[in-house]
């Protein structure tokens, strides 16, 4: 409801309630006139009034009643839920493990329960942790320990029960049974089995290591404590905190991991690396000193390890295992264990198998095999002696590969005619399977058309029975359908299920779209296998929806599963595998590493100008996103001529009409506006909205979006009742949409308190941001561009609180984080510098002011250009420091550059450009040009008068430089005689 | 320094404008408070309806020294309010969690979906339509909070939301009516 008409409904209910009960209709009759919903209102809310009585009270106190009547907290208990407690088996970061049997089991079975102690008062890590708990339980696999039950004790804790494994950590069960190279590799492998079958599932191991993978007596492994470290995590898909890392064993954690960016597949791939590495060669990749702060992070990110066939070779000292000493490690012992000699071991390390595991262990998570399989398919090459992935696939390698598999039987040239046999037969084989798969194609495709139409066909007013159908409605029905009427095609119901689910989507209704895409993955998977191209649509599918829900590590692993398989299947630069590497790049923004995605998309873009006919769509689609990353990193003019063409080549290609038009439109709109030219920014903005409310339905998200963006703008001209009023409106709808715990909300709450601060409302502005800056810390960490927005913000704030020396502190803050986020040379960076520099100046430390606003002055002169709006603020900001300290010679030609910018390129009657004419003003007075003076003081107060509201600390310091001039020319009535 | 005088100064700290003061006084007050709910909770009194308001004036007789200023003592009082509501919601939540589940009993994941997105008890309830009300109203949501969470009374309140006492009855008077419309 908005403001006015709460205000109305609260009058007239107070003063209805005042009235006794007969005399209220009449009241109401006059007050309300023909305002039958506001009466209703009002009715509805005086019978409540009568009836409400004590029930907060008793709400209140039975919750209470309940809170006693659950605290049963007995520390000497010996059960957990319905199991019996043995012992204790050990203590982790996250609780205690404890061996136990099920009391009612006669069998006595032991079972491993974890008691989670971590994190278990915050309610949301509760629900996580339930929700993730039940994939866990899902996981079913011989080499997987089962996750057998869980729950939460009496006094709230929640635990896991898992099955106990009775074996030994699989790099010592290696060393004791001397197992060789290839035994360890076989081994090695039927690891990655495990993990490959959980990240089917879409879980992620996060903490692969020796201790986590125990070896039964039987020789098989089983992997513990799969995903556990993300049960942990306050919010799924979110960094993992550097506590946790430091909960890891340095050493196996991924350089994503420890420096606390999302987690991925790629991250299990890297641990499982260095567990190989460990395996074959006895020694670990990195050496760490584990006191040293900053140490891990440095060693993991940026030094390269020896080649496993040069670490056998060396001594070194490595920690205990199970107990007992630290370890020395030395050629002799290494090799003895492998049962071979240190010579040997080396040559068998050296070349493929160094790469291998080389190839595990980059740095950069895509540079690593794209999945564990892919991993293993190596080391399964390597044991057949086949040609290996990690090495660059040179024909003269394959060729040496080729031969020394047969070379008792072949010579080099006839190698080379069965090698050129091989691949024909190979490409004759592919073209028979294209033309089964096109066969396939079509059948499938006339059956999905065939259920479509005959949903559709319900919405004939005979068979509906004269209700009216919506698309929503047809939509639902089909959704329930596939599974009854398709049972024994699954091809055709993975199809309908992704065209169902992508029809969701593209009405916004994400939670619907959700399962159908992780059905269709799942159904396509067991058509197709792993390795198959639907699987790879279905993945894209999936991954966008959780991208759309703020899933973004998850949605990068998919989309990264998703392009190597596209890769491998499809033609070079296909258009669908464009458009993978192109969301690829969005979800890489979207986690804040705004120059990742303007490279990958960039890359995309090449890769797109050969496309044609239909398939430019993905370009424009290219182009479009491109833009908007492009304004995000100052790049205005760029963007708008990427933007322009993208609008252009959709018009050409779907009319006007196409969604994709409205969505570059406002991109369009943000980089006008970001040039400065506000109206024309506006009317863009409301073009784009008038035409989306018309297409795509007022309920639609982007709607969202583009009300959220007008508000900007409108607020950018002062125009603040419409812009906080739309503002508002905003954040209801996104919470409607996404819940409370959303990037969007964090925005909207940033968005909002500026507004706020804009109007003068210090203590909401103050409120909203630590909403924004809380909920964008969990969200995202701390490393994060809306972190830094969100400090920026804040420290505008404590400025005009007179809180300056905060406000600076604030400040520094934010210039690290942007310097590290955006680099040294950046629109931000040099406004950053300028902020700074004013709270300096405000809070009287002229030096260090001068210092920082030169630096932002000169960093912008270099950006953005000497003309820019950005160099007209700085150049004011170092302006008005030099005034203050009486260097009005100094002073005066910035201030008159920044009046004469601020002209040119802003809207008339902008208060930024009044204020520049009152900083001339004052240093025109300082050096006695008294007339010229009054002038520029005059037009510029008038502005400030008008535009921002009494008391605001630009007016009033405005006011105060008209005043001085007066005094200075002996005028002193004159200044008294001042407005306020 | 002990508990007492800690309190206290960020107490007064935080009326200065301190705003981390706060953010340090948050967790004391919150943990005091469970403590001795669950204290109070354990005792053998099963047919003394406990009042969760009882428990901030003992937290407060508790954490903040006795010559301390009327002011401080509401804003503390404020505070402490929008704990125990937080407390006593995270309970019920928690609780309508353990029903369905069956206590120990294995969850499948569309039970702990539903439980998560309709709790049952009626406080939950009772907490979003009060979270709506913040929305709509903030004022209005706080008095609420402030009288059933925190058991300030009109004075208390008025100085804690810098609004006058009649305020305070005709902000109660509507938000009462309006949440149990909500909640019907």
């Amino acid at each position: 409801m908005k403001g006015e008409r709460w205000k109305r409904l609260q009058d007239l209910f107070e003063q209805a309630s005042g009235l006794a009960p007969e005399k209220r209709a009449v009241y109401l009759t006059e007050a309300c006139g023909d305002d039958t919903q506001l009466r209703e209102e009002v009715e509805s809310l005086l019978s409540a009034d009568a009836e409400a009585g004590s029930f907060i009270g008793e709400a209140v106190g039975d919750a209470a009643q309940s809170l006693a009547a659950s605290v049963t907290l007995d520390e000497g208990s010996r059960r957990i839920g319905a199991y019996q407690v043995e012992s204790e088996l050990g203590t982790g970061g996250m609780g205690k493990v404890f061996l136990a049997v099920r009391a009612d089991d006669e069998y006595r079975k032991q079972v491993a329960i974890k008691l989670i102690r971590w994190g278990a008062d915050d309610d949301e890590v509760r629900r996580r942790f339930l929700a993730e708990r039940q994939i866990l339980a899902n996981l079913d696999h011989p080499y997987i320990a089962r996750l057998l039950d869980g729950g939460t004790t009496d006094d709230g804790l929640p635990y896991v029960v898992m099955e106990h494994i009775d074996g030994e950590p699989i790099d010592s069960y290696c060393d004791n049974h001397e197992l060789t190279t290839k035994e360890r590799l076989q081994l090695f492998r039927r690891v990655c089995e495990a993990v490959q079958y959980a990240h089917g599932n879409l879980v992620v191991h996060r903490d692969v290591k020796p201790g986590n993978i125990l070896v039964a007596g039987d020789g098989s492994p089983k992997l513990l404590d799969f995903g556990i470290a993300k049960l942990l995590d306050s919010e799924s898909g979110v960094p993992v905190t550097r506590t946790q890392v430091r909960l890891m064993t340095p050493e196996y954690a991924s350089p994503e991991q420890v420096k606390g960016e999302p987690v991925t597949t790629a991250s299990d791939v890297y641990s499982l690396g260095v567990l190989l590495y460990e395996l074959l060669t006895g020694h670990r990749p990195y050496r760490i000193k584990r006191d040293a702060p900053g140490e891990v992070e440095r060693v993991i990110c940026t030094e390269e390890p020896d080649k496993p066939s040069t670490a056998v070779s060396q001594e070194d000292e490595l920690p205990p295992r199970n107990g007992g000493g630290p370890r020395k490690v030395t050629p002799e012992s290494v090799s003895r264990s492998r049962r071979v000699t240190p010579d040997r071991l080396r040559k068998q390390l050296a070349g493929d198998l160094d790469n291998i595991v080389l190839m595990a262990l980059r740095k950069e998570p895509i540079r690593r095999y794209a999945s564990v399989a892919q991993f293993s398919d190596d080391i399964r090459r390597y044991l057949e002696g086949r040609t290996v992935q990690a090495r660059k696939d040179t024909w003269g390698y394959r060729t040496s590969k080729f031969v020394r598999r047969h070379k008792a039987a072949i010579t080099a040239g006839a190698a080379i005619i069965v090698a050129i046999a091989g691949l024909t037969g190979f490409y004759l084989n592919r073209l028979a399977h294209e033309r089964d798969n096109a066969r396939q194609e079509a059948a499938k495709a006339e059956q999905v058309a065939g259920f479509l139409t005959e949903l559709f066909e319900v919405s004939d007013p005979g068979e509906s029975r004269g209700n009216e159908v919506t698309a929503r409605e047809l939509l639902d029905r089909g959704a329930e359908r596939i599974d009854d009427e398709l049972v024994d095609q699954p091809e055709v119901r993975a199809a309908l299920m992704g065209v169902i689910g992508r029809t969701y989507e593209s009405l916004g209704l994400y939670d619907e779209a959700l399962p159908l895409h992780e059905r269709a993955l799942t159904v396509n998977r067991e058509i197709y296998g792993d390795d198959h191209v639907e699987v790879a649509k279905s993945m894209h599918d999936l991954a966008s929806i959780l991208r759309i829900k703020g899933e973004y590590a998850q949605a990068e692993s998919l989309y990264i599963a998703s392009l190597a398989l596209k890769r491998e299947h499809l033609p070079e630069n296909d258009a669908s595998t464009l458009g993978t590497l192109n969301a690829t790049g969005l979800v890489r923004e979207e986690q804040g590493d705004v120059q990742g995605g303007i490279a990958i998309l960039r890359e995309a873009l090449a890769a797109s100008q050969d496309l044609e006919g239909e398939d430019l769509e993905t370009k424009a689609v290219i182009m479009s996103n491109l833009g908007s990353f492009l304004i995000r990193s100052g790049e205005y003019e760029e963007a708008e001529q990427l933007l322009r063409e993208s609008i252009a080549l959709r018009r050409e290609l779907q009319g006007d009409d196409h969604p994709g038009v409205g969505i570059t439109m406002s991109h369009l709109a943000r980089a006008v506006n970001r040039q400065g030219r506000f109206d024309e920014a506006e009317a863009i903005h409301r073009e784009q909205l008038e035409w989306g409310r018309r297409v795509l339905g007022d309920d639609h998200p982007n709607i969202t979006t583009w009300m959220n963006n007008l508000a900007t703008v409108l607020k950018e001209k002062g125009e603040y009742a419409e812009a906080e009023m739309i503002q508002r409106q905003v954040l209801e709808r996104y919470r409607a949409k996404f819940g409370d715990e959303h990037p969007l909300i964090g925005m909207s709450y940033n968005n909002l308190a500026n507004l706020r601060h804009d109007q003068g409302d210090f203590e909401e502005a103050e409120y909203y941001h630590n909403l924004s800056l809380e909920l964008n810390r969990k969200l995202h960490g701390e490393k994060h561009y809306s972190v830094a927005d969100n400090l920026n913000n804040i420290a505008a704030l404590l400025a005009d609180k007179g809180e300056n020396a905060r406000a600076a502190e604030y400040q520094r803050q934010v210039i690290e984080l942007d310097v590290e986020l955006l680099g040294a040379e950046h629109e931000y960076v040099a406004m950053d510098y300028c902020n700074l520099s004013s709270y300096l100046t405000d809070d009287g430390q002229y030096p260090d002011a001068e210092e920082a606003a030169r630096k932002g002055y000169a960093m912008n002169v270099q950006i953005m250009g000497p003309d820019s709006p950005n160099t007209a603020t700085c150049g004011y900001v170092l302006g008005r420091m030099l005034a203050k300290v009486g260097r009005y010679e100094e002073a005066e030609p910035l201030a008159r550059e920044s009046v004469r910018i601020r002209l040119e390129k802003l809207p008339e009657g902008y208060w930024g450009t009044g204020l520049s004419q009152t900083l001339w003003g004052e240093a025109l007075a300082g050096l006695g040009r008294y007339e010229e003076a009054e002038h520029q003081l005059e037009t510029g107060y008038a502005i400030l008068l008008e535009k921002r509201i009494e008391g605001d600390r630009y007016r009033v310091e405005a006011r105060e430089r008209f005043a001085m001039l007066y005094e200075r020319w002996g005028k002193p009535d004159e200044a008294a005689a001042l407005p306020y | 320094m002990s508990e007492q005088q800690t309190v206290t100064q960020l107490l007064q700290a935080w009326r200065r404008g301190d705003r981390e003061a706060l953010d340090k006084l948050t967790p004391l007050v919150y943990d005091e408070l469970r403590r001795l709910a669950e204290r109070a909770m354990r005792g053998e009194r099963p047919d003394h309806t406990l009042q969760p308001t009882a428990l901030v004036h003992e937290a407060y007789v508790r954490l903040v020294e006795a010559n301390v200023e009327w002011k401080d003592r509401v804003h503390f009082m404020a505070t402490a309010a929008t704990m125990m509501r937080r407390i006593l919601v995270d309970h019920a939540k928690s609780k309508g969690r353990a029903k369905r589940g069956g206590g120990a009993a294995k969850l499948t994941l569309e039970e702990a979906v539903l439980v998560s997105s309709e709790p049952s008890e009626d406080l939950v309830l009772l907490d979003e339509a009060l979270s709506r009300l913040a929305d709509q109203d903030e004022r209005k949501a706080r008095v609420i909070e402030l009288k059933y969470f925190g058991g300030l009374n009109y004075d208390e309140t008025a100085e804690a939301l810098d609004i006058s006492a009649s305020t305070v009855d005709r902000e109660l008077r509507m938000a009462k009516a309006w949440l149990y419309r909500e909640l019907q």
